[in-house]
């Protein structure tokens, strides 16, 4: 950096002009490429999963084969081929009006960072199950910890769902773990015993979002890690969803008339 | 945890969409066609012969026209947030798009993305919203010395933000936000939070900091009644124009168009 600017207040970003440092790697032509410290071509390629590189790139770990291909049968529960599903929606709007498929993707990996479902609910998922284990290794009992936190914010993250109650993927992810041999620690016992309590009390139960983040913080991973790991899981049901709505003639996905929308607004008027 | 049985809630969702924006009358040949178009009551062809972008901008968010001053501030507004600037990360993800030939359908939405964040994009403008209504009521003299106070202890590179929309840019006070500023307080009525937060950028000048241009389009929409939630939308629209014009400068420009960091200036720790 130039000496006359060593001491100024912009001596950060003069530092950062035209120069990447990177502790996650790179490409460096004619030797290879690196990923924290691994060479892809030779150690990575054939040798991991693409989920277990998902872990290493936003982790910086690269994890046991069987976290890589938990997270694999976690990204296809959230993948459902139904273009009623919000985030789907936005694919199959785009496969209607001839979009490209990246649009129609990309347009539903942004609708499913929301604050009632999918990637943007999981950081309050989190905040939620370790505080309650917190407090219950402190002695607090689960109906203490519920009434707690319903009456503090009116909310338990990670319980209770859109449209249905009950959550058919946390049997399945459960036979996941089975068969990859994976044993169930302390934040996800206390997510199901919490599920068993709102259940008897309030006809409510856990949501696969709670489960995630519960057993991802058995792993070991924060909040923010499992919003970025979960964060392009919806994608192949918005392939689907897209390419249905391609498949028929443009404009026949959920086609409205004029009168299908229901005008609330100021009578006619002419302009001042 | 129990074995619990996938039900179907009793949700009533709605059969039709609302709106009080948009009304259209069906034809009478086609259904799915409309024979009149009309925006909060105006003809849509009535505001396209008679009425300028900007007032039906306006009219869309606010349901109302504006009057001669909230016209003269809206427009002014709009004109000096229409190009966040070549350097602007947006621009120069539109810029990097278009001449690595991605599809020109993508170019605005990833650059809008690029845009949305919480520093000097959209994501402020919604924050900044925020804070000036929540402090609206408060000396803006007192407010500036807490933030500043509260600052005081936190070790922290990169730049001081005061408040969101408020802070240093790449280290000072912006120059041309506080030119952008200057201009719109000289030409136009300015309400109460622009007011408040030309006197909460006196307060912090001595700290470093000032305008940051979305804190101005966030005073601004305050003043002309807008939400934050608008707000942000606004900004993103607003600085599209000039974003997508980098975008099109450069769409039949070679890759080597744009800088392509070094190998000598690309390290890799711990190689």
């Amino acid at each position: 950096m130039p000496q006359d600017v060593v001491n100024t207040p912009y001596a950060l970003w003069e530092e950062n002009r035209n120069r990447i440092v990177s502790h996650q790697g790179g490409w460096v032509i004619g030797k290879g490429v690196f990923n924290h410290g691994y060479s892809m071509m030779d150690d990575l390629v054939g040798e991991i999963t693409y989920f277990q590189q998902i872990f290493l790139n936003l982790t910086g770990k690269l994890p046991d084969k069987r976290l890589g291909d938990w997270l694999e049968a976690g990204y296809i529960c959230f993948s459902w081929p139904d273009a009623r599903i919000w985030c789907n929606h936005m694919a199959a709007l785009s496969g209607t009006s001839r979009g490209a498929i990246v649009s129609g993707v990309s347009s539903g990996i942004m609708a499913a960072d929301s604050l009632m479902y999918a990637t943007g609910v999981m950081v309050r998922c989190h905040d939620f199950i370790a505080t309650a284990l917190k407090e219950k290794r402190a002695g607090a009992a689960v109906e203490e910890i519920v009434k707690r936190h319903l009456s503090a914010k009116n909310e338990l993250p990670g319980y209770a769902r859109p449209i249905a109650k009950g959550d058919e993927r946390i049997d399945a992810m459960q036979r996941v773990c089975r068969k990859l041999d994976i044993t169930m620690g302390e934040h996800e016992a206390l997510a199901y015993e919490i599920s068993d309590y709102l259940i008897e009390e309030h006809d409510e139960c856990l949501n696969y979002g709670g489960y995630l983040v519960a057993f991802l913080a058995d792993h070991g991973f924060s909040g923010i890690e499992v919003e970025r790991l979960i964060s392009t899981a919806v994608a192949s049901g918005l392939q689907a969803c897209y390419v249905e709505a391609l498949e028929r003639p443009e404009g026949c996905f959920l086609p409205m008339r004029c009168s299908d929308v229901v005008y609330t607004g100021p009578e006619d008027r002419e302009l001042p | 945890m129990a074995k619990v049985d996938v039900k179907r809630r009793d949700d009533q969702f709605s059969d039709k969409v609302e709106t009080a924006i948009w009304k259209e009358k069906p034809s009478q040949d086609n259904p799915f066609h409309a024979e009149e178009a009309r925006c909060f009551g105006y003809d849509h062809l009535a505001l396209v012969n008679k009425k300028s972008f900007a007032e039906v901008f306006f009219l869309l968010f606010r349901g109302e026209l504006p009057d001669e001053a909230q016209k003269t501030l809206f427009e002014s507004l709009l004109i000096s947030v229409i190009h966040p600037g070549p350097r602007h990360v947006a621009s120069r993800a539109a810029m990097n798009a278009a001449v690595s030939k991605t599809h020109v359908s993508h170019i605005l939405p990833l650059s809008m993305n690029v845009m949305a964040g919480e520093w000097q994009g959209s994501r402020e403008v919604f924050q900044a919203m925020k804070f000036l209504s929540r402090n609206l009521q408060s000396k803006p003299e007192v407010c500036a010395q807490d933030r500043i106070s509260a600052l005081a202890g936190a070790d922290r590179e990169g730049d001081q933000t005061v408040a969101p929309g408020f802070g240093s840019s790449y280290g000072t006070a912006d120059t041309y936000a506080q030119k952008l500023a200057d201009n719109l307080f000289a030409h136009c009525v300015t309400g109460e939070s622009m007011q408040w937060a030309r006197r909460f950028v006196t307060s912090i000048h001595d700290a470093g900091a000032g305008w940051r241009v979305t804190g101005l389009f966030a005073a601004a929409l305050c003043d002309l009644g807008f939400t934050p939630y608008q707000g942000e939308l606004l900004y993103q629209i607003a600085t599209a124009p000039g974003i997508a014009a980098q975008a099109a400068e450069k769409s039949d420009q070679p890759i080597t168009a744009m800088p392509f960091v070094s190998d000598q200036n690309y390290t890799i720790e711990g190689e």
